[in-house]
Protein backbone atom coordinates (compact mmCIF):
# COMPACT_ATOMS: atom_id res chain seq x y z
CA UNK A 1 0.00 0.00 0.00
CA UNK A 2 1.23 3.47 -0.89
CA UNK A 3 1.02 6.60 1.22
CA UNK A 4 -1.86 8.13 -0.72
CA UNK A 5 -4.09 5.15 -0.18
CA UNK A 6 -3.04 4.83 3.45
CA UNK A 7 -3.86 8.50 4.07
CA UNK A 8 -7.23 8.07 2.41
CA UNK A 9 -8.03 5.33 4.89
CA UNK A 10 -6.74 6.93 8.07
CA UNK A 11 -10.17 7.96 9.36
CA UNK A 12 -11.64 4.56 8.76
CA UNK A 13 -8.57 2.98 10.36
CA UNK A 14 -8.89 5.13 13.47
CA UNK A 15 -12.56 4.30 13.79
CA UNK A 16 -12.04 0.64 12.98
CA UNK A 17 -14.31 0.83 9.98
CA UNK A 18 -12.00 -0.96 7.56
CA UNK A 19 -12.33 -4.53 6.46
CA UNK A 20 -9.87 -6.92 8.04
CA UNK A 21 -7.84 -7.10 4.85
CA UNK A 22 -7.62 -3.29 4.46
CA UNK A 23 -6.91 -2.82 8.13
CA UNK A 24 -3.93 -5.20 7.91
CA UNK A 25 -2.58 -3.44 4.83
CA UNK A 26 -2.80 -0.02 6.44
CA UNK A 27 -1.29 -1.32 9.63
CA UNK A 28 1.64 -2.83 7.74
CA UNK A 29 2.18 0.45 5.88
CA UNK A 30 2.07 2.49 9.07
CA UNK A 31 4.68 0.21 10.60
CA UNK A 32 7.23 1.22 8.01
CA UNK A 33 6.17 4.78 7.10
CA UNK A 34 6.94 7.38 9.73
CA UNK A 35 5.22 10.18 7.81
CA UNK A 36 1.90 8.35 7.70
CA UNK A 37 2.31 7.32 11.32
CA UNK A 38 2.72 10.96 12.26
CA UNK A 39 -0.39 11.80 10.26
CA UNK A 40 -2.28 9.07 12.05
CA UNK A 41 -1.19 10.37 15.42
CA UNK A 42 -2.04 13.94 14.48
CA UNK A 43 -5.41 12.94 13.12
CA UNK A 44 -6.29 11.12 16.31
CA UNK A 45 -5.43 14.23 18.27
CA UNK A 46 -7.42 16.40 15.89
CA UNK A 47 -10.46 14.17 16.29
CA UNK A 48 -10.10 14.37 20.07
CA UNK A 49 -9.90 18.14 19.89
CA UNK A 50 -12.98 18.29 17.66
CA UNK A 51 -14.94 16.19 20.10
CA UNK A 52 -13.68 18.31 22.96
CA UNK A 53 -15.26 21.47 21.57
CA UNK A 54 -17.87 22.61 24.10
CA UNK A 55 -21.45 22.29 23.01
CA UNK A 56 -23.72 25.26 22.81
CA UNK A 57 -27.38 25.42 23.65
CA UNK A 58 -30.09 27.93 23.06
CA UNK A 59 -30.47 30.95 25.27
CA UNK A 60 -33.25 30.96 27.84
CA UNK A 61 -36.58 31.77 26.30
CA UNK A 62 -36.04 29.68 23.20
CA UNK A 63 -39.20 27.69 23.87
CA UNK A 64 -41.21 30.84 24.53
CA UNK A 65 -40.02 32.38 21.30
CA UNK A 66 -40.83 29.18 19.47
CA UNK A 67 -44.31 29.17 20.95
CA UNK A 68 -44.81 32.77 19.92
CA UNK A 69 -43.68 32.06 16.37
CA UNK A 70 -45.99 29.10 16.10
CA UNK A 71 -48.91 31.13 17.34
CA UNK A 72 -48.10 34.03 15.06
CA UNK A 73 -47.81 31.76 12.07
CA UNK A 74 -51.04 30.04 12.99
CA UNK A 75 -52.77 33.39 13.02
CA UNK A 76 -51.21 34.37 9.70
CA UNK A 77 -52.22 31.08 8.17
CA UNK A 78 -55.75 31.57 9.35
CA UNK A 79 -55.90 35.02 7.83
CA UNK A 80 -54.32 33.81 4.63
CA UNK A 81 -56.70 30.89 4.40
CA UNK A 82 -59.59 33.26 4.84
CA UNK A 83 -58.27 35.54 2.12
CA UNK A 84 -57.68 32.64 -0.21
CA UNK A 85 -61.19 31.37 0.42
CA UNK A 86 -62.47 34.76 -0.65
CA UNK A 87 -60.26 34.83 -3.74
CA UNK A 88 -61.31 31.28 -4.56
CA UNK A 89 -64.92 32.27 -4.22
CA UNK A 90 -64.52 35.24 -6.53
CA UNK A 91 -62.06 33.78 -9.00
CA UNK A 92 -63.88 30.51 -9.27
CA UNK A 93 -66.89 32.26 -10.68
CA UNK A 94 -65.34 33.41 -13.86
CA UNK A 95 -62.61 32.52 -16.26
CA UNK A 96 -60.17 35.29 -16.79
CA UNK A 97 -59.88 36.19 -20.45
CA UNK A 98 -56.75 38.25 -19.99
CA UNK A 99 -54.98 35.47 -18.21
CA UNK A 100 -56.09 33.10 -20.90
CA UNK A 101 -54.70 35.43 -23.49
CA UNK A 102 -51.41 35.60 -21.66
CA UNK A 103 -50.93 32.04 -20.55
CA UNK A 104 -53.10 30.02 -22.87
CA UNK A 105 -56.36 28.27 -22.60
CA UNK A 106 -55.43 26.02 -19.75
CA UNK A 107 -55.10 28.78 -17.24
CA UNK A 108 -58.25 29.80 -15.56
CA UNK A 109 -58.75 31.79 -12.45
CA UNK A 110 -57.94 29.60 -9.54
CA UNK A 111 -56.35 30.37 -6.20
CA UNK A 112 -53.23 28.69 -7.50
CA UNK A 113 -53.04 30.96 -10.48
CA UNK A 114 -53.81 33.89 -8.24
CA UNK A 115 -50.91 32.97 -6.05
CA UNK A 116 -48.75 32.38 -9.10
CA UNK A 117 -49.59 35.82 -10.40
CA UNK A 118 -48.95 37.38 -7.05
CA UNK A 119 -45.54 35.73 -6.93
CA UNK A 120 -44.78 36.53 -10.54
CA UNK A 121 -45.86 40.12 -10.63
CA UNK A 122 -45.88 41.03 -6.98
CA UNK A 123 -48.27 43.77 -6.16
CA UNK A 124 -48.95 44.33 -9.82
CA UNK A 125 -50.00 40.73 -10.16
CA UNK A 126 -52.34 41.12 -7.25
CA UNK A 127 -53.75 44.23 -8.84
CA UNK A 128 -54.18 42.38 -12.08
CA UNK A 129 -55.92 39.58 -10.30
CA UNK A 130 -58.26 41.94 -8.56
CA UNK A 131 -58.80 43.62 -11.88
CA UNK A 132 -59.80 40.27 -13.27
CA UNK A 133 -62.03 39.50 -10.37
CA UNK A 134 -63.73 42.84 -10.56
CA UNK A 135 -64.25 42.49 -14.25
CA UNK A 136 -65.38 38.97 -13.80
CA UNK A 137 -68.12 40.09 -11.53
CA UNK A 138 -68.90 42.92 -13.83
CA UNK A 139 -69.07 40.57 -16.77
CA UNK A 140 -71.58 38.50 -14.89
CA UNK A 141 -73.64 41.55 -14.22
CA UNK A 142 -73.44 42.62 -17.82
CA UNK A 143 -74.41 39.18 -19.00
CA UNK A 144 -77.35 39.22 -16.67
CA UNK A 145 -78.35 42.69 -17.76
CA UNK A 146 -78.74 42.69 -21.53
CA UNK A 147 -79.89 46.25 -21.63
CA UNK A 148 -76.44 47.44 -20.69
CA UNK A 149 -75.00 48.97 -23.80
CA UNK A 150 -71.72 50.34 -24.85
CA UNK A 151 -70.43 52.35 -27.72
CA UNK A 152 -68.15 50.55 -30.16
CA UNK A 153 -65.13 52.30 -28.90
CA UNK A 154 -66.24 52.25 -25.32
CA UNK A 155 -65.68 48.91 -23.81
CA UNK A 156 -67.10 47.59 -20.69
CA UNK A 157 -64.25 45.52 -19.52
CA UNK A 158 -64.47 41.78 -19.78
CA UNK A 159 -67.82 41.92 -21.36
CA UNK A 160 -68.71 38.42 -22.49
CA UNK A 161 -68.12 37.59 -26.09
CA UNK A 162 -71.32 37.45 -28.03
CA UNK A 163 -72.21 34.16 -29.58
CA UNK A 164 -73.17 35.52 -32.96
CA UNK A 165 -72.23 38.48 -35.06
CA UNK A 166 -74.46 41.37 -34.59
CA UNK A 167 -74.45 44.59 -36.50
CA UNK A 168 -74.06 47.72 -34.58
CA UNK A 169 -77.50 48.84 -33.92
CA UNK A 170 -78.52 52.26 -34.83
CA UNK A 171 -77.55 54.43 -31.98
CA UNK A 172 -79.35 57.42 -30.86
CA UNK A 173 -76.45 59.76 -31.15
CA UNK A 174 -73.55 57.80 -32.41
CA UNK A 175 -72.43 59.62 -35.43
CA UNK A 176 -71.41 57.82 -38.57
CA UNK A 177 -71.09 54.10 -38.30
CA UNK A 178 -67.87 54.41 -40.24
CA UNK A 179 -66.27 56.14 -37.35
CA UNK A 180 -67.24 53.36 -35.04
CA UNK A 181 -66.05 50.76 -37.50
CA UNK A 182 -62.75 52.51 -37.85
CA UNK A 183 -62.28 52.57 -34.14
CA UNK A 184 -63.05 48.95 -33.81
CA UNK A 185 -61.00 48.03 -36.85
CA UNK A 186 -57.99 49.57 -35.21
CA UNK A 187 -57.83 46.24 -33.52
CA UNK A 188 -56.15 43.63 -35.63
CA UNK A 189 -58.80 41.00 -35.49
CA UNK A 190 -59.81 41.97 -38.97
CA UNK A 191 -63.19 43.31 -39.73
CA UNK A 192 -65.07 44.37 -36.73
CA UNK A 193 -66.91 41.27 -35.81
CA UNK A 194 -68.86 40.93 -32.66
CA UNK A 195 -68.16 37.21 -32.80
CA UNK A 196 -64.64 38.14 -31.94
CA UNK A 197 -65.30 41.23 -29.98
CA UNK A 198 -62.43 43.58 -30.50
CA UNK A 199 -63.46 45.66 -27.58
CA UNK A 200 -63.00 42.80 -25.21
CA UNK A 201 -59.62 42.09 -26.71
CA UNK A 202 -58.66 45.66 -26.22
CA UNK A 203 -59.51 45.31 -22.60
CA UNK A 204 -57.39 42.24 -22.38
CA UNK A 205 -54.43 44.02 -23.83
CA UNK A 206 -54.82 46.93 -21.56
CA UNK A 207 -55.46 44.83 -18.54
CA UNK A 208 -52.54 42.56 -19.16
CA UNK A 209 -50.24 45.55 -19.11
CA UNK A 210 -46.58 44.81 -19.48
CA UNK A 211 -47.18 41.12 -19.90
CA UNK A 212 -48.94 41.49 -23.19
CA UNK A 213 -45.87 40.38 -25.11
CA UNK A 214 -46.26 36.94 -23.63
CA UNK A 215 -49.74 36.77 -24.99
CA UNK A 216 -50.26 34.27 -27.73
CA UNK A 217 -53.18 36.29 -28.92
CA UNK A 218 -52.32 38.11 -32.12
CA UNK A 219 -54.54 40.95 -31.15
CA UNK A 220 -52.14 42.22 -28.57
CA UNK A 221 -49.24 42.75 -30.94
CA UNK A 222 -51.49 44.24 -33.54
CA UNK A 223 -52.76 46.76 -31.11
CA UNK A 224 -49.22 47.83 -30.62
CA UNK A 225 -48.80 48.17 -34.34
CA UNK A 226 -51.94 50.16 -34.64
CA UNK A 227 -50.97 52.55 -31.95
CA UNK A 228 -47.22 52.26 -32.20
CA UNK A 229 -47.09 52.66 -28.48
CA UNK A 230 -46.82 50.19 -25.68
CA UNK A 231 -50.05 49.42 -23.98
CA UNK A 232 -50.34 50.83 -20.52
CA UNK A 233 -51.25 48.59 -17.67
CA UNK A 234 -54.67 49.00 -16.26
CA UNK A 235 -54.78 51.66 -13.65
CA UNK A 236 -57.43 52.57 -11.26
CA UNK A 237 -57.63 56.23 -10.54
CA UNK A 238 -60.33 57.47 -8.34
CA UNK A 239 -62.07 60.38 -9.88
CA UNK A 240 -64.98 62.39 -8.75
CA UNK A 241 -68.04 61.86 -10.84
CA UNK A 242 -67.77 65.27 -12.42
CA UNK A 243 -64.38 64.43 -13.90
CA UNK A 244 -65.18 61.06 -15.31
CA UNK A 245 -64.21 60.92 -18.97
CA UNK A 246 -66.78 59.78 -21.38
CA UNK A 247 -66.01 57.90 -24.52
CA UNK A 248 -68.31 57.64 -27.42
CA UNK A 249 -68.02 57.37 -31.13
CA UNK A 250 -68.12 61.08 -31.36
CA UNK A 251 -65.40 61.34 -28.82
CA UNK A 252 -63.04 58.62 -29.93
CA UNK A 253 -59.99 60.04 -28.31
CA UNK A 254 -61.57 59.75 -24.97
CA UNK A 255 -59.32 62.45 -23.72
CA UNK A 256 -60.15 63.43 -20.25
CA UNK A 257 -62.25 66.51 -20.17
CA UNK A 258 -63.52 66.20 -23.70
CA UNK A 259 -67.23 65.73 -23.65
CA UNK A 260 -69.61 64.58 -26.24
CA UNK A 261 -70.73 67.51 -28.24
CA UNK A 262 -69.02 69.79 -25.83
CA UNK A 263 -71.27 68.71 -23.04
CA UNK A 264 -70.34 70.36 -19.79
CA UNK A 265 -68.45 68.31 -17.30
CA UNK A 266 -71.01 68.20 -14.69
CA UNK A 267 -72.87 65.53 -12.94
CA UNK A 268 -76.02 64.56 -14.66
CA UNK A 269 -74.59 64.63 -18.16
CA UNK A 270 -76.17 62.28 -20.60
CA UNK A 271 -74.10 60.29 -22.96
CA UNK A 272 -75.70 58.34 -25.70
CA UNK A 273 -73.94 55.17 -26.57
CA UNK A 274 -74.46 52.43 -29.06
CA UNK A 275 -76.04 49.17 -28.08
CA UNK A 276 -73.54 46.51 -27.46
CA UNK A 277 -73.71 43.67 -29.90
CA UNK A 278 -74.58 41.11 -27.32
CA UNK A 279 -78.17 42.11 -27.70
CA UNK A 280 -79.26 41.88 -31.28
CA UNK A 281 -82.83 42.58 -30.56
CA UNK A 282 -83.81 46.18 -30.64
CA UNK A 283 -84.75 47.39 -27.28
CA UNK A 284 -88.37 47.96 -27.08
CA UNK A 285 -89.88 50.26 -24.61
CA UNK A 286 -88.05 51.94 -21.83
CA UNK A 287 -85.26 49.73 -20.62
CA UNK A 288 -84.86 49.01 -17.01
CA UNK A 289 -82.40 51.19 -15.28
CA UNK A 290 -79.48 49.30 -13.94
CA UNK A 291 -77.35 50.79 -11.27
CA UNK A 292 -73.84 49.54 -11.77
CA UNK A 293 -72.43 48.99 -8.39
CA UNK A 294 -68.88 48.54 -9.48
CA UNK A 295 -66.58 51.09 -10.94
CA UNK A 296 -66.50 50.43 -14.63
CA UNK A 297 -63.14 50.37 -16.27
CA UNK A 298 -63.27 51.65 -19.79
CA UNK A 299 -60.55 51.36 -22.30
CA UNK A 300 -59.86 53.95 -24.85
CA UNK A 301 -58.43 51.95 -27.71
CA UNK A 302 -56.68 54.92 -29.28
CA UNK A 303 -55.20 56.05 -26.05
CA UNK A 304 -54.71 52.55 -24.73
CA UNK A 305 -55.72 53.80 -21.41
CA UNK A 306 -58.12 52.39 -18.97
CA UNK A 307 -60.52 55.00 -17.83
CA UNK A 308 -63.23 54.84 -15.34
CA UNK A 309 -66.79 55.62 -14.87
CA UNK A 310 -67.85 56.51 -11.40
CA UNK A 311 -69.69 53.97 -9.38
CA UNK A 312 -72.69 56.19 -9.52
CA UNK A 313 -73.01 55.79 -13.29
CA UNK A 314 -76.39 54.55 -14.33
CA UNK A 315 -76.67 52.50 -17.47
CA UNK A 316 -80.09 52.64 -18.95
CA UNK A 317 -80.57 51.15 -22.33
CA UNK A 318 -78.35 53.10 -24.67
CA UNK A 319 -77.78 55.85 -22.19
CA UNK A 320 -75.28 56.24 -19.45
CA UNK A 321 -76.21 58.83 -16.92
CA UNK A 322 -73.77 60.34 -14.50
CA UNK B 1 -49.65 25.37 20.48
CA UNK B 2 -48.60 24.86 23.98
CA UNK B 3 -45.05 24.47 25.10
CA UNK B 4 -43.73 24.01 28.56
CA UNK B 5 -45.57 23.27 31.72
CA UNK B 6 -46.26 20.00 33.47
CA UNK B 7 -48.55 17.55 31.88
CA UNK B 8 -49.40 14.04 33.06
CA UNK B 9 -48.81 12.83 29.54
CA UNK B 10 -45.31 14.22 29.56
CA UNK B 11 -43.98 11.72 32.07
CA UNK B 12 -45.23 8.84 29.97
CA UNK B 13 -43.73 10.32 26.86
CA UNK B 14 -40.30 10.60 28.41
CA UNK B 15 -39.97 6.85 28.39
CA UNK B 16 -40.70 6.55 24.70
CA UNK B 17 -38.25 6.56 21.83
CA UNK B 18 -37.97 9.58 19.56
CA UNK B 19 -39.91 7.81 16.88
CA UNK B 20 -42.74 6.90 19.23
CA UNK B 21 -42.89 10.42 20.57
CA UNK B 22 -42.98 11.77 17.05
CA UNK B 23 -45.88 9.50 16.23
CA UNK B 24 -47.72 10.94 19.22
CA UNK B 25 -46.84 14.40 17.99
CA UNK B 26 -48.24 13.57 14.57
CA UNK B 27 -51.43 12.51 16.31
CA UNK B 28 -51.72 15.97 17.79
CA UNK B 29 -50.00 15.62 21.14
CA UNK B 30 -48.50 18.95 22.13
CA UNK B 31 -46.51 17.53 25.06
CA UNK B 32 -44.93 15.14 22.57
CA UNK B 33 -43.72 18.06 20.50
CA UNK B 34 -42.35 19.69 23.64
CA UNK B 35 -40.46 16.52 24.46
CA UNK B 36 -38.87 16.52 21.03
CA UNK B 37 -37.90 20.15 21.35
CA UNK B 38 -36.32 19.47 24.71
CA UNK B 39 -34.42 16.45 23.43
CA UNK B 40 -33.15 17.91 20.21
CA UNK B 41 -32.78 21.61 20.86
CA UNK B 42 -29.16 21.36 22.05
CA UNK B 43 -28.12 19.11 19.20
CA UNK B 44 -29.82 21.20 16.55
CA UNK B 45 -28.49 24.46 17.96
CA UNK B 46 -25.01 23.01 18.20
CA UNK B 47 -25.05 21.59 14.70
CA UNK B 48 -26.26 24.79 13.10
CA UNK B 49 -24.01 27.03 15.16
CA UNK B 50 -20.93 25.02 14.26
CA UNK B 51 -21.87 24.91 10.63
CA UNK B 52 -23.09 28.48 10.16
CA UNK B 53 -20.74 30.06 12.68
CA UNK B 54 -23.33 32.54 13.91
CA UNK B 55 -25.14 31.76 17.12
CA UNK B 56 -27.93 34.29 16.68
CA UNK B 57 -28.75 33.06 13.22
CA UNK B 58 -28.41 29.50 14.43
CA UNK B 59 -31.14 30.09 17.00
CA UNK B 60 -33.46 31.49 14.36
CA UNK B 61 -32.76 28.59 12.06
CA UNK B 62 -33.23 26.09 14.87
CA UNK B 63 -36.63 27.60 15.53
CA UNK B 64 -37.44 27.20 11.89
CA UNK B 65 -36.36 23.57 12.12
CA UNK B 66 -38.82 22.86 14.91
CA UNK B 67 -41.56 24.80 13.19
CA UNK B 68 -41.07 22.64 10.12
CA UNK B 69 -41.13 19.52 12.22
CA UNK B 70 -44.42 20.67 13.70
CA UNK B 71 -45.93 21.74 10.39
CA UNK B 72 -44.90 18.51 8.69
CA UNK B 73 -45.55 16.18 11.59
CA UNK B 74 -48.14 14.25 9.67
CA UNK B 75 -45.65 13.47 6.94
CA UNK B 76 -43.25 11.74 9.29
CA UNK B 77 -42.98 8.00 8.75
CA UNK B 78 -42.03 5.89 11.72
CA UNK B 79 -39.94 3.64 9.49
CA UNK B 80 -37.21 6.28 9.46
CA UNK B 81 -35.19 7.48 12.40
CA UNK B 82 -36.46 10.74 13.78
CA UNK B 83 -32.93 12.00 14.32
CA UNK B 84 -32.15 11.52 10.65
CA UNK B 85 -35.29 13.36 9.68
CA UNK B 86 -34.74 16.37 11.89
CA UNK B 87 -31.03 16.55 11.09
CA UNK B 88 -31.87 16.52 7.41
CA UNK B 89 -34.18 19.47 7.91
CA UNK B 90 -31.53 21.25 9.94
CA UNK B 91 -28.77 20.53 7.44
CA UNK B 92 -30.85 21.79 4.54
CA UNK B 93 -31.76 25.01 6.34
CA UNK B 94 -28.16 25.50 7.40
CA UNK B 95 -26.97 25.03 3.83
CA UNK B 96 -29.55 27.54 2.68
CA UNK B 97 -28.18 29.99 5.21
CA UNK B 98 -24.66 29.50 3.91
CA UNK B 99 -25.85 30.11 0.37
CA UNK B 100 -27.66 33.23 1.52
CA UNK B 101 -24.54 34.51 3.22
CA UNK B 102 -22.48 33.86 0.13
CA UNK B 103 -24.97 35.76 -2.00
CA UNK B 104 -25.01 38.71 0.34
CA UNK B 105 -21.36 38.72 1.16
CA UNK B 106 -19.89 42.08 0.61
CA UNK B 107 -17.07 42.36 -1.80
CA UNK B 108 -13.93 42.38 0.24
CA UNK B 109 -10.52 42.68 -1.23
CA UNK B 110 -8.31 39.69 -0.87
CA UNK B 111 -5.93 41.68 1.29
CA UNK B 112 -8.62 42.51 3.75
CA UNK B 113 -10.17 39.09 3.79
CA UNK B 114 -9.37 37.15 6.86
CA UNK B 115 -9.59 33.44 6.45
CA UNK B 116 -10.25 31.77 9.75
CA UNK B 117 -7.50 29.48 10.82
CA UNK B 118 -5.02 30.68 8.27
CA UNK B 119 -2.60 32.07 10.80
CA UNK B 120 -3.03 29.37 13.38
CA UNK B 121 0.46 27.99 12.89
CA UNK B 122 1.99 31.44 13.23
CA UNK B 123 -0.15 32.14 16.24
CA UNK B 124 0.95 28.99 17.93
CA UNK B 125 4.59 29.35 16.86
CA UNK B 126 4.72 32.70 18.62
CA UNK B 127 3.70 31.12 21.82
CA UNK B 128 6.14 29.70 24.23
CA UNK B 129 5.05 26.08 24.72
CA UNK B 130 7.03 25.75 27.89
CA UNK B 131 5.88 23.99 31.00
CA UNK B 132 3.07 25.58 32.84
CA UNK B 133 1.95 27.46 29.82
CA UNK B 134 -1.28 26.20 28.42
CA UNK B 135 -3.59 27.75 25.94
CA UNK B 136 -6.51 29.28 27.60
CA UNK B 137 -9.57 27.19 27.16
CA UNK B 138 -11.38 29.86 25.22
CA UNK B 139 -8.42 30.47 23.03
CA UNK B 140 -8.06 26.80 22.22
CA UNK B 141 -11.75 26.60 21.48
CA UNK B 142 -11.48 29.56 19.14
CA UNK B 143 -8.59 27.96 17.29
CA UNK B 144 -10.46 24.72 16.77
CA UNK B 145 -13.63 26.49 15.70
CA UNK B 146 -11.57 28.61 13.33
CA UNK B 147 -10.16 25.46 11.79
CA UNK B 148 -13.67 24.05 11.36
CA UNK B 149 -14.92 27.30 9.90
CA UNK B 150 -12.14 27.35 7.36
CA UNK B 151 -13.28 24.08 5.81
CA UNK B 152 -15.25 24.10 2.58
CA UNK B 153 -18.97 23.76 3.25
CA UNK B 154 -19.41 20.18 2.12
CA UNK B 155 -16.52 18.96 4.26
CA UNK B 156 -17.52 21.06 7.23
CA UNK B 157 -21.07 19.75 7.38
CA UNK B 158 -19.98 16.13 7.18
CA UNK B 159 -17.34 16.71 9.85
CA UNK B 160 -19.75 18.47 12.20
CA UNK B 161 -22.36 15.74 11.83
CA UNK B 162 -19.81 13.04 12.49
CA UNK B 163 -17.36 14.45 15.01
CA UNK B 164 -19.38 17.07 16.82
CA UNK B 165 -22.80 15.44 16.72
CA UNK B 166 -21.63 11.86 16.70
CA UNK B 167 -23.84 10.62 13.89
CA UNK B 168 -22.94 7.28 12.36
CA UNK B 169 -21.59 7.27 8.84
CA UNK B 170 -24.84 5.78 7.59
CA UNK B 171 -26.81 8.56 9.24
CA UNK B 172 -24.55 11.21 7.76
CA UNK B 173 -25.09 9.59 4.41
CA UNK B 174 -28.87 9.77 4.81
CA UNK B 175 -28.85 13.32 6.13
CA UNK B 176 -26.67 14.62 3.33
CA UNK B 177 -28.15 12.37 0.69
CA UNK B 178 -24.78 11.16 -0.54
CA UNK B 179 -23.28 7.66 -0.75
CA UNK B 180 -21.47 6.19 2.23
CA UNK B 181 -18.18 6.13 0.37
CA UNK B 182 -18.45 9.82 -0.34
CA UNK B 183 -19.20 10.48 3.31
CA UNK B 184 -16.09 8.57 4.40
CA UNK B 185 -13.99 10.39 1.87
CA UNK B 186 -15.26 13.80 2.91
CA UNK B 187 -14.81 13.14 6.59
CA UNK B 188 -11.31 11.81 6.05
CA UNK B 189 -10.34 14.85 4.01
CA UNK B 190 -11.96 17.19 6.49
CA UNK B 191 -10.02 15.67 9.35
CA UNK B 192 -6.77 15.90 7.43
CA UNK B 193 -7.46 19.58 6.73
CA UNK B 194 -8.25 20.27 10.36
CA UNK B 195 -5.09 18.41 11.35
CA UNK B 196 -3.09 20.64 9.04
CA UNK B 197 -4.74 23.76 10.45
CA UNK B 198 -3.97 22.68 13.96
CA UNK B 199 -0.52 21.43 13.04
CA UNK B 200 1.34 22.93 15.97
CA UNK B 201 -1.22 21.66 18.43
CA UNK B 202 -1.46 18.12 17.23
CA UNK B 203 2.22 17.47 16.51
CA UNK B 204 3.70 18.56 19.81
CA UNK B 205 3.38 15.28 21.64
CA UNK B 206 4.52 12.96 18.91
CA UNK B 207 7.52 10.92 19.99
Amino acid sequence: MKCDKARANLSAYVEQELSEKDRREVSTHLGRCESCSRDLFAMQKAINLLRWVPRVDARPGFDDRLRLRLRTEDAQRTRWASLMDRVRELAGRVETPSLRAIFGETLVATPASALFLALLFGTGGGALLMHQVMHGELAERVAATPEIMSAPNVVIAAAPAPAEPAPIASPVDLGPARVATHDVAALPSGPASPANPPAADAVRVAASGGSRNASPAPQAAAVDQATNRPASPARRVSRPATEAPILTASNPSGANGKRVGGAPRTAGSRVDVAPWATNQQPIEGPPAVSQVEYILDLVDVNQERVLQLPASAVVSGSTVTF
Amino acid sequence: MKLGGRDPETEDLKALSDEEVMVRCAQGSEPAFQILVTRYRPRIINLITRFVGDFDRAEDIAQEVFIRVYRNRERYRKSGKFSTWIFTIAANLAKNEIRRKVRHRRVISMDEEKEPGTNLAATLADRDPGPGHALERKELEALILGAIESLPDRYRLALVLRDLEGLAYEEVSLVLGIPGGTVRSRINRARLMVKDKLESLVRTDYL
